[in-house]
């Protein structure tokens, strides 16, 4: 009989099998931590299809509890979604399971075409699909400085709680934190470095000793004071960082007039599901795969 | 109901409700595969504010089916 449970750990192995053949690239260490301690929760590592008792599908998840305006909000950000071929048509059950989880906003941030379509189907909404990259200049650094760009003990000793929470959570994962600070305003922001080669040079990449990397926001905790000044954030962040730019969600600039940037569409369009009211203009990306399979 | 029911089928499906009869069945309409059966579930659970099973859902395989289980959610 096809059913679907909730994973439990005991099931690692099974899952693997089919967690291989969705990415045989990933390492099993990386695969282990999806599964087990990403980032502390005890909830459930997603959800499998059984067939009897073997393990035909699954349904990775990874559920947080933030803090947002004061209020508790319950994530589900769920990913690599694998079925048996022999199961496919049965797989949606996976995701049934998902669009009925209540009281919970959920998410997904690396859906590649089959699943993209098949979740827009069933009514998730596209929330963003652009980005929009803004350089930064060295000439610029020579007069900016980075006394406001706070990282490490004295960031973290400009945190709220919900902020250290948030840093403790993802430091170990390969992403950069800092804090930007200017008089009494300051923002907490998580970015992780990507490397980056204009188009037109593209062809030397590989021989090239010099390594462009651009900064791609994931969270900020105040837009406002961030984007408000923003060319002097920007250029004081790039300078600290070493970076050439920053990529940043169109969604967290919708309400900003910035300029000079150049736009790009990605293929890991941002979906979300939910009943419950939350503008999902500010949905992050913390707590996902992205960091956990150190997705770009 | 029956009408209101065929009214979602053929709207999930994009036909005609007069093409939902007795005994239409995926094999009678193109569009009804999984993803659109998934679909009409979730709008029935809607429409009618019921919750199906996983194993319902599998046996929901045709209109007679369909009708039966949601009959039998409605009368409780």
């Amino acid at each position: 009989m096809i059913k679907v449970t909730e994973a439990r750990l005991a099931d690692f192995e099974e899952v693997l099998l089919l967690y291989q053949k969705l990415n045989p690239e990933i390492d099993k260490s990386i695969w282990q931590e999806t599964f087990f301690d990403h980032f502390n929760t005890s909830d459930t590592p997603g959800y499998v299809l059984k067939d009897d008792e073997k393990i035909v599908g699954f349904f990775g998840t990874i559920f947080s509890v933030r803090n947002i305006n004061g209020q508790q909000v319950r994530f589900c950000n769920c990913h690599s979604w694998i079925v048996d071929e022999n199961y496919r048509s049965k797989g949606l059950l996976l995701l049934n399971r998902l669009n009925k989880l209540k009281d919970c906003i959920v998410t997904n941030f690396s859906a590649s075409p089959g699943p993209y379509e098949i979740m827009k189907t069933l009514k998730w909404k596209e929330v963003d699909n652009a980005h929009t990259i803004f350089f930064s200049s060295p000439l610029k650094w020579l007069y900016m400085s980075t006394k406001g760009v706070l990282k490490g003990n004295e960031m973290l000793g400009e945190l709220s709680g919900e902020e250290r929470k948030i840093a403790e959570d993802h430091k170990k994962f390969r992403c950069a934190l800092n804090v930007v600070k200017k008089g009494d305003d300051r923002s907490f922001q998580v970015y992780k470095s990507m490397e980056y080669f204009p188009a037109k040079i593209n062809v030397v990449k590989n021989y090239s000793p010099v390594k462009f990397h651009l900064g791609h926001l994931y969270y900020l905790s105040n837009p406002d004071f961030f984007f408000g000044d923003f060319k002097n954030n920007l250029h004081s962040v790039c300078k600290k960082e070493k970076w050439i730019g920053l990529v940043v969600p169109n969604r967290f600039v919708k309400n900003f007039r910035l300029t000079g940037g150049k736009r790009y569409y990605h293929r890991r369009p941002v979906l979300v599901k939910t009943n419950k009211e939350f503008d999902v203009d500010r949905l992050d990306l913390l707590y996902s795969e992205i960091f956990v399979l150190d997705l770009k | 109901m029956e009408e209101q029911l065929k009214e979602i089928m053929a709207a999930v499906f994009g036909v005609q409700p007069s093409e939902i009869h007795e005994d239409t069945a995926p094999g009678d309409i193109a569009k009804w595969d999984s993803l659109h059966h998934l679909n009409l579930v979730t709008a029935l659970e809607e429409e009618f504010n019921v919750e199906f099973s996983e194993e319902e859902m599998l046996e929901m395989v045709n209109y007679k089916l369909i009708h039966l289980t949601l009959q039998q959610k409605l009368q409780g």
